[in-house]
């Protein structure tokens, strides 16, 4: 009886021990959690899901805005209308995939923008093309109709009314302009005037290109590139497995990741902290890395590496390894792509325009600053210091030509105090827009043609 | 323990011949001797995977990547052999440019072996005789004019430049037509079969980037591709059990899927392919219906702005263009061209369909004639080769039409 008894008292000490050992684990776990999503969150976690501060498992957009065109390399989806975006930058998208902003298309009605378009008699076609800058430039010429004002005075364009048709998106790149107007024209659309506004992507998504191993004269790496490198992961069924695993190991990190911001407690938040970290750096990092190895084999997408021996005659290979031969090579692409605009416009009784943009980091006198300057910057400005002076030549060689392709890197020179840049790559504001109208309908005025 | 042992190996032998008996209900063929079908006919089953993405002509075939630095032609020298690459920097060269469907080929191939092109020559003011010939094929017997026309329009933005351009097209531009406008494709994109069959086999397994389902499906689906690869090659019929679950796994999580999300699927998809006609006031009638027929003069209408913008893009003078014959239904033909059969759709009126849009062209750009087998000529009906003549006719058009002035 007494070692009976001294067994159950000596398991019970043993249960109480264990009891107290898990429940300081449980604390010491609890605290661990409770820290992590402090230090992550800045609060206490405890009755932060209630609070209605974190929104889990919503992501804003959950697939690519950008979808592979077979022509242009890529387009907009077509009908975004994501609610994430304040109304203004709402894009409603044409039957060909190119965008308008939400006000004007509500303003202008249903299918307003629809592409072939057939202008009447007393209606002047303006396209313009180029990559967001000119994006950014159509919207404000529509909305302001400043543009329209300009060309008033020119006697092709006077009492018409002036029909915008934008054909710019970000990160369009020559010869993607080349290739959008040729397109344009064999579906039987012609222009009256078209404007090509473009300089920056030029060099700047060149210079990625060659970084990433995409051929020079293709759409960006960074967005083609990106989206056919995405998709392909889910999808390299034929020779390897690590794409999808790399996929499949993400979304088991997101899924923890979300569950976790959904946590009462610390200790939950542990766990799923844990899981979405292992699966995050211990899985999907490596199979990625992996995968980066393969894809070059199995992939769908031509890309092919730039060889400087493809593009310059007494280029050897390796020698993009000194930047002004890229840049050289970029900027031959990009005046012959405009010779050639200049050729399909003009012989279909249309006039054309080419303007080198102006660039913060290419000053002709004044200075403009960056907003936030920081070392990354030299990612934006190198690109535009080395390559922009080519393109200046290439320009130059064409005007001389006697090809309408002019050298706008001074058009803001003498803008008033207002204009500016807008962030620290390349975009400006409407001063400057407004003042960069008035330089380009000058050159079209000094230019024989017909006005 | 030998009790053990017999009852170890006659359970292996059974689920070996359980094994054998399944593969060949499956195959209809014998494990042993045959089990490389199972991969072959997975692999034989897409022919789009002949074809790789392009961003500027839609697709091209896979062989571009493995000639290097291709930029969307073949480079021939002297009697076919291959030279060069886009863009070629030959200054003395004569470099001709052919470009269009399976007839531009033949033409290519004609040129290259041409001795009346050669002899020629000699009498064109500022190209004297023995200059080194190169022709630039850039043709594909797949594609449509206005594939063609950014063909020339990427070779020429990256540096080639050309003194004759040959062009041959017409029928694919109105077969693609009605074959897109079938499926709610865009009639002016490139051929359904192999772009949009492509990016459906690129996607196909491309779910996962809003639902678990999704995941699932494409991580289990690589599952059953690794274990069919290995039963494929193991010598043992007992592996080719394993593939048996997760097929099952795998065809039930594909019906699910379907069934919960096929058509969010669909909506999300990274290509953009649908059709929509432009519905903006004063739009051209002809593409608001689409019906056969509209499509067919859809399609001419497109081949004809495609040959007006393929020739604005040349110096004036420096083309040859002509409209290519419908190809009959030789057998021999696809073994030759063992393209997806976009003919399939092309009836006889589309060549007058063709004439007819192609005479509102201007004079200089407008197709010419040239010497090319005819429906009813019975040595391409029989050898499907281009009739005697085609070549020297070819020859004598570039060497009318070779350009006098040089592009910027």
């Amino acid at each position: 009886m007494t070692v009976a008894r001294g067994i159950a008292g000596r398991l019970r000490t043993v249960i109480v021990l264990a009891l107290v050992n898990l429940l300081l684990l449980i604390g010491l776990l609890e605290l661990t959690g409770t820290g992590l999503f402090y230090s992550k969150f800045g609060g206490l976690i405890y009755g932060a899901r209630d609070s209605g501060s974190f929104v889990a498992g919503v992501a804003p957009i959950k697939v690519l805005d950008t979808v592979f065109h077979p022509y242009a390399g890529y387009s907009i989806r077509r009908s975004l209308k994501n609610p994430k975006f304040p109304e203004e930058n709402f894009y409603y998208v044409n039957n060909e995939g190119f965008g308008i902003t939400w006000n004007y298309y509500r303003k202008q009605g249903e299918n307003c923008c629809d592409i072939p378009v057939r202008p009447g008699d007393n209606q002047y076609l303006v396209a313009i093309h180029g990559g967001s800058l000119a994006r950014n430039y159509a919207r404000y010429v529509r909305q302001s109709g400043y543009l329209a004002k300009r060309l008033a005075a020119l006697p092709a364009a006077a009492g018409k009314e002036i029909i915008i048709v934008n054909l710019a998106l970000s990160g369009y790149r020559q010869p993607q302009q080349l290739m959008i107007q040729s397109y344009m024209q064999s579906l039987g659309q012609s222009f009256d005037l078209v404007i090509n506004i473009d300089g920056y992507n030029e060099v700047y998504h060149g210079w990625l290109n060659h970084e990433q191993g995409v051929d020079i004269a293709f759409p960006a790496a960074d967005i083609w590139g990106a989206m056919h490198y995405y998709l392909e992961r889910l999808n390299m069924e034929v020779d390897d497995d690590q794409g999808i695993k790399s996929i499949y190991h993400l979304w088991r990190s997101q899924g923890h990741n979300r569950q976790a911001v959904q946590c009462r407690f610390g200790l939950c938040y542990l766990y799923h902290f844990t899981l979405g970290h292992y699966f995050a750096t211990g899985k999907y990092s490596n199979d990625l890395s992996k995968f980066s190895k393969v894809a070059g084999n199995t992939t769908h997408f031509l890309r092919l590496a730039s060889s400087p021996k493809g593009y310059l005659p007494s280029a050897t290979a390796g020698a993009f390894a000194a930047e002004q031969v890229l840049y050289k090579a970029i900027a031959g692409i990009w005046g012959r792509s405009h010779a050639q605009m200049a050729n399909i416009v003009s012989r279909t009784g249309g006039r054309y325009i080419g303007i080198l943009q102006p660039n913060l980091y290419f000053s002709r006198g004044r200075k403009f600053e960056a907003a936030n300057p920081s070392a990354w910057l030299k990612n934006f400005s190198r690109p535009v210091e080395i390559g922009y002076p080519f393109l200046v030549q290439e320009a130059e060689r064409l005007s001389k030509a006697g090809l309408p392709v002019i050298d706008g890197t001074m058009a803001l020179e003498d803008a008033p105090q207002a204009a500016r840049y807008t962030d620290d790559c390349c975009h400006i504001n409407d001063t400057a827009r407004k003042h960069l109208t008035d330089f380009i309908v000058d050159k079209i005025s000094d230019r024989a043609g017909p006005k | 323990m030998k009790k053990i042992a017999v009852i170890l190996v006659s359970a292996l032998l059974i689920a070996e011949g359980l094994g054998a008996i399944l593969f060949f209900g499956w195959t209809g063929k014998f494990f042993y001797t045959d089990k490389t079908t199972l991969t072959g006919q997975v692999q034989e089953a897409a022919p789009v995977q002949k074809y790789m993405f392009h961003p500027y002509v839609g697709f091209v075939p896979k062989g571009a990547k493995e000639q290097g630095g291709h930029r969307l032609a073949t480079f021939l020298c002297g009697e076919g052999t291959r030279c060069c690459q886009a863009p070629c920097f030959e200054p003395d060269a004569l470099i001709i440019g052919v470009f269009g469907d399976q007839w531009a080929g033949y033409a290519a191939q004609a040129l290259a072996r041409s001795q009346k092109l050669r002899s020629g020559l000699s009498d064109q003011p500022g190209w004297r005789d023995g200059k080194k010939i190169i022709v630039v094929d850039a043709s594909d017997a797949a594609s449509t004019q206005i594939q063609h026309s950014l063909r020339l329009q990427f070779l020429q933005a990256i540096g080639q430049r050309f003194d004759a351009v040959v062009l041959a097209s017409g029928p694919n531009s109105v077969s693609v037509a009605v074959e897109n406008g079938r499926r709610s494709i865009h009639p002016a994109y490139p051929s359904a079969q192999i772009w949009h069959g492509l990016s459906r086999q690129v996607e196909r397994m491309n779910l996962s980037l809003y639902d678990q389902p999704g995941i699932a499906l494409v991580y289990h689906q690589r599952r059953r591709d690794h274990f069919e690869d290995l039963a494929s090659k193991s010598p043992i019929a007992t592996a080719f059990l394993a593939l048996f679950p997760i097929v099952y796994y795998h065809d039930a999580a594909a019906a699910r899927f379907e069934l919960r999300h096929g058509k969010q699927w669909r909506a999300l998809s990274h290509f953009s392919t649908e059709y929509r006609p432009a519905k903006n006031p004063g739009f051209e009638p002809e593409s608001t219906r689409m019906t056969e027929d509209a499509l067919r003069r859809y399609g001419a209408a497109r081949w004809r702005d495609g040959v007006r913008t393929f020739a604005n893009s040349i110096p004036r003078g420096g083309l040859v263009s002509f409209i290519s014959p419908i190809n009959p239904p030789c057998a021999e033909n696809e073994n030759l061209h063992p393209v997806p059969k976009i003919g399939r759709y092309a009836q006889p009126n589309d060549a007058a369909l063709l004439h007819e849009a192609g005479r509102s062209l201007p004079e200089a750009v407008r197709p010419q004639s040239i010497v090319a087998p005819q429906q009813n000529d019975e040595e391409y009906q029989v050898k499907c080769v281009p009739a005697e003549g085609f070549g020297e006719s070819v020859s004598d058009a570039v060497l009318r039409n070779l350009m006098v002035e040089r592009p910027q």
